[in-house]
């Protein structure tokens, strides 16, 4: 080989090596965040805590870790189950140890990024704010924040996670926000609804058709709460539930005679999989609840004018129910770690 | 060469060092200490008291609170402050550095008890994510006395039991816990007290804060309302912390050490 060949060979060995490190760096996790389905609007961030990929991989570490509670008992992830869209199948979820007991249901998390107030009396104005309230809490994780970050920090997992996501140490603030990126990006990711009003009008049965007509019909009122793409207008309504003295709802907050017993509306997506339902998991099924509103409350003393007697008759009472199946998301959750 | 270089850099360092200008301090270190009461005895905690005229027993569990925004006034009325200084105080931690005071001579002393309205919710003018500071301030989530769901903090934990039927048992099933944790804007609380206070600068002071918890407890009623939480200004839970609050002047008086 002549001194040209041998140009000509390091330059393609270059090129070669440059389109190497290209598709390396193609097969790298996406630094985009998790898009929301099209037809929504853009997921509101904090321009403090944007999203990275290292921030997404370390609070959802952080929220499958069980060394944030007493004992090392419970992670967030205990009584937030991917699975069941981040709700629990029980009424009221066991704290660390199994000592202690709140007095809810574990709401499920699926499109929370969208929420602007979170818990049920709206208490907490975002996703930063939100995680001190059950770690410490002693009815949930029950373990001060500095114990956990002296956990993490002997980790030289976390070391390096945190180092990645936020050029720190372990710390409360950045475990905060990690755990506030996660759960901001959990999204729903499209359910046979969402697929009929993108246009596959095979996505829906003709029962679930009927359902989505008396859904949406003033005959039964239900969207005039659960509106909107997250069938949910995130508003403060008392239903007619029977209560129960131990919860008066956005009254604890307020003070205020007419929040008594309003509780903010949980969105219905994914509803079939967080049962049981209300704040406080008094209901065991889908038709209980929808017995609930055929009934037309208790007639408690704020109860929504939308919450009165239907005349529904048992199929209707079912294809309502088929409905509201069909707003489950098709693709299971998966952890990005795994 | 460099045998010359050396003796002058360290001369020209030498020179300058001594014509620094000497720090003349015009300050005093101001320190707090909360002393415990019950009545003129030293408290204990879980050690009986007499309660309610003496027809039952109480004792003290817990007694964690806030001071801040601590000021000090001299006789024309002007004053030295300490805004936004928060301190956590405790069992095994009832003392805490207020900060450098000016010397001179002053007439009167101001504690906040709680987190005022700037810091305590998202709406205060100065609020931020509780988590964000540091993870040894007053008001990092650490110290045990942020209130999560409502957003706010907890100015003072006071718990403890009382033998209702007065036999010496806390367990009877008349017998009850209390548990009072006020923790809204409007449950902060100011008192002035008279202090006279001459610090001379350079030196180190405590302030010695008398803390008579029967008098602190002396407009509750903790058989009618065990459990104070409130989060609002409705009901019962609010007036009863209310009684308590509205009694840190009373209870605490200051002297220098």
């Amino acid at each position: 080989m002549g001194q040209r060949g041998f140009a000509r060979c390091k330059i393609s060995f270059y090129a070669l090596f440059v389109l190497f490190l290209q598709a390396c760096s193609h097969s790298k996790p996406a630094e985009q965040a998790p898009q929301p389905l099209s037809s929504w609007p853009p997921l509101p961030e904090p321009y403090f805590n944007r999203y990275t990929q290292a921030r997404y991989e370390l609070g959802e570490r952080l929220f499958f870790e069980k060394r944030l509670s007493a004992g090392n008992a419970v992670s967030c992830a205990s009584c937030h189950r991917p699975e069941l869209a981040f709700a629990d199948n029980v009424p009221v979820s066991p704290g660390a140890g199994n000592s202690a007991f709140g007095f809810r249901n574990s709401p499920g998390l699926l499109n929370i990024g969208y929420a602007p107030h979170l818990m049920a009396e709206g208490g907490i104005p975002s996703l930063e704010h939100f995680s001190v309230a059950p770690l410490q809490e002693a009815a949930e994780m029950n373990q001060n924040l500095a114990l956990s970050v002296r956990k993490l920090q002997a980790d030289t997992m976390y070391l390096r996670l945190f180092r990645a996501a936020y050029d720190t140490l372990p710390s409360i603030r950045y475990l905060a926000r990690a755990l506030a990126v996660y759960q901001r990006y959990l999204l729903s990711s499209g359910s046979p609804y969402d697929a009929y009003l993108s246009g596959d009008t095979k996505a829906l049965g003709l029962q679930e058709k009927k359902g989505m007509e008396l859904f949406f019909s003033p005959r039964t009122g239900c969207s005039g709460c659960h509106s909107g793409f997250l069938f949910s207008d995130l508003g403060f309504h008392d239903i007619g539930l029977k209560i129960r003295e131990n919860d008066p709802g956005r009254w604890r907050l307020t003070g205020l005679e007419s929040d008594r017993n309003r509780f903010k509306t949980p969105s219905l997506r994914n509803v079939s999989r967080t049962a049981p339902y209300m704040h406080d998991g008094r209901f065991r099924s889908l038709k209980e609840v929808l017995e609930h509103y055929r009934q037309g409350g208790t007639h408690t003393p704020n109860q929504s004018a939308l919450v009165r007697p239907l005349d529904l008759a048992p199929h209707e009472v079912e294809a309502i129910i088929s409905f509201l199946h069909s707003l489950t998301d098709t693709v299971p959750y998966k952890k990005s770690y795994l | 060469m460099k045998k010359i270089f050396t003796p002058v850099i360290l001369l020209t360092l030498a020179f300058f060092t001594e014509c620094k200008k000497p720090e003349t301090k015009d300050t005093a270190s101001c320190d707090i200490e909360f002393t415990l009461g019950y009545n003129k005895n030293t408290l204990q905690f879980n050690h009986s008291y007499p309660y309610d005229n003496g027809s039952k027993n109480i004792q003290f569990s817990l007694l964690k609170f806030y001071a801040g925004n601590f000021y000090f006034e001299r006789a024309d009325g002007t004053r030295e402050h300490f805004s936004d200084k928060y301190l956590i105080l405790e069992e095994g931690r009832y003392k805490g550095h207020i900060g450098e005071l000016k010397a001179g001579s002053y007439v009167k002393a101001g504690i906040g008890y709680g987190v005022n309205e700037n810091r305590n919710t998202q709406n205060g003018a100065d609020a931020q994510i509780a988590t964000d500071y540091p993870q040894d301030h007053a008001l990092n989530p650490a110290a045990d006395m942020y209130w999560g769901w409502a957003q706010g903090y907890i100015f003072t934990k006071l718990e403890g039991r009382i033998d209702a039927d007065n036999n010496g048992s806390f367990g009877d099933p008349n017998d009850i816990l209390f548990s009072y944790h006020p923790g809204n804007d409007e449950l902060y609380r100011a008192f002035e007290y008279t202090l006279n206070f001459a610090p001379e600068a350079g030196k180190s002071y405590t302030i010695a804060a008398s803390l008579d918890l029967n008098a602190l407890i002396q407009n509750c009623d903790f058989m009618a309302v065990q459990f104070a939480h409130p989060a609002n200004t409705s009901g019962n839970q609010f007036i009863a912390a209310k009684n308590l609050v509205d009694q840190w002047g009373n209870a605490v008086s200051l002297a220098v050490k």
